[in-house]
């Protein structure tokens, strides 16, 4: 009989223990119902914790693969609108170069490639009469963030006439 | 003797159901450890997952903010350089030929849209030099010769 009895107050006690330390996360846990409600757990106290538990590891790993594919996403789009701004940005520079020194050159070959050292590179024909028509190109495209190379070519009899090769490369340092 | 027999088997009893106590306290606190633990992380993951559909919808709203289609960009090409071939595989256009072109009407064709990428652009002038107050002849008139052209376009 005395057996008995401390039988049942270890296990009230057990029962009183458990219930005591799922009240204290439950309490705890009150903060994340939301969440919760998020991975499908209507609420903690009357779900099985074992379900709970399988339920959040399938929904940290559902999450886990949406994110790797929305970075892979993300990547590739940053990537396209880099891509399109260095080409817009190098027109907007050639816009301000041709404005500028208008009538006065013609770009005689223009290549642009996106993934290169250098994206822009023309071949300016130089004559007598603007033969400061690099230094200006060179000022206007150094003042939008450009670096730009000349190579200087032998004369053409064309008219009195050199071309320069110019490429033009984007980036600070 | 019975009496110590008893005392002593109450005693074991009484430990064993310590010692259950115990050992089952400690599985419980552990599994709902682990259950905080995991929701910890599924918070974690949820609002990165929530930055990220942010950043998503920004940049592509950016992309696609003045975006043209693939094929509608095939038309405009070879509408504007009617002489011009292009050949379309996924999302990139390829000129097949050089063909003479307006440079400036090209050029600001493609540099219009927010999802067309060019990939390559190579022009080539038959009349390289423009004087100012020159007179120029019929036969002088500037060719410019598209050589190549590789246009990549998202989402098209």
């Amino acid at each position: 009989m005395v057996i008995g009895l401390v039988v049942g107050i270890g296990l009230l006690f057990y029962f009183i223990g458990e219930s005591v330390i799922n009240n204290l996360y439950q309490n705890a846990l009150s903060a994340d119902d939301k969440l919760l409600s998020i991975a499908g757990i209507s609420s903690f106290s009357s779900v099985p914790k074992s379900e709970i538990q399988s339920r959040v590891d399938e929904q940290i790993q559902r999450y886990t693969n949406l994110l790797n594919s929305q970075s892979h996403m993300l990547f590739s789009i940053k990537n396209g609108l880099e891509n399109v701004e260095k080409f817009h940005s190098i027109l907007t520079a050639l816009n301000f170069v041709t404005n500028e020194i208008s009538g006065k050159i013609s770009f005689s070959y223009l290549r642009y490639v996106e993934k290169s050292a250098t994206p822009l590179f023309f071949i300016q024909f130089r004559t007598e009469e603007n033969s400061n028509v690099l230094a200006t190109e060179k000022k206007i495209f150094e003042s939008l963030g450009y670096k730009v190379y000349i190579e200087k070519s032998q004369a053409s009899n064309w008219y009195k006439a050199s071309n320069d090769i110019v490429s033009v490369l984007r980036g600070g340092s | 003797m019975s009496r110590k027999l008893a005392l002593s088997l109450i005693f074991v009893v009484l430990v064993l159901i310590v010692i259950f106590d115990f050992v089952m306290f400690l599985r419980f606190s552990g599994s709902l450890e682990r259950i905080t633990r995991s929701i910890q992380k599924f918070d974690t993951l949820y609002s990165q997952n929530f930055r990220m559909d942010q950043q998503l919808s920004l940049y592509s709203k950016k992309l696609r903010s003045h975006s043209i289609s693939l094929s509608k960009l095939e038309k405009e090409i070879v509408s504007s350089l009617p002489s011009a071939k292009v050949k379309v595989s996924g999302d990139t256009l390829v000129l097949s030929k050089p063909v003479q072109v307006d440079p400036v009407t090209l050029l600001n064709l493609l540099g219009e849209f927010t999802n067309v990428s060019v990939v390559e652009f190579s022009m080539k002038s038959l009349m390289p030099i423009k004087y100012v107050g020159f007179e120029y002849k019929s036969g002088f008139s500037e060719r410019v010769i598209l050589e190549k052209l590789v246009v990549k376009v998202y989402g098209g």
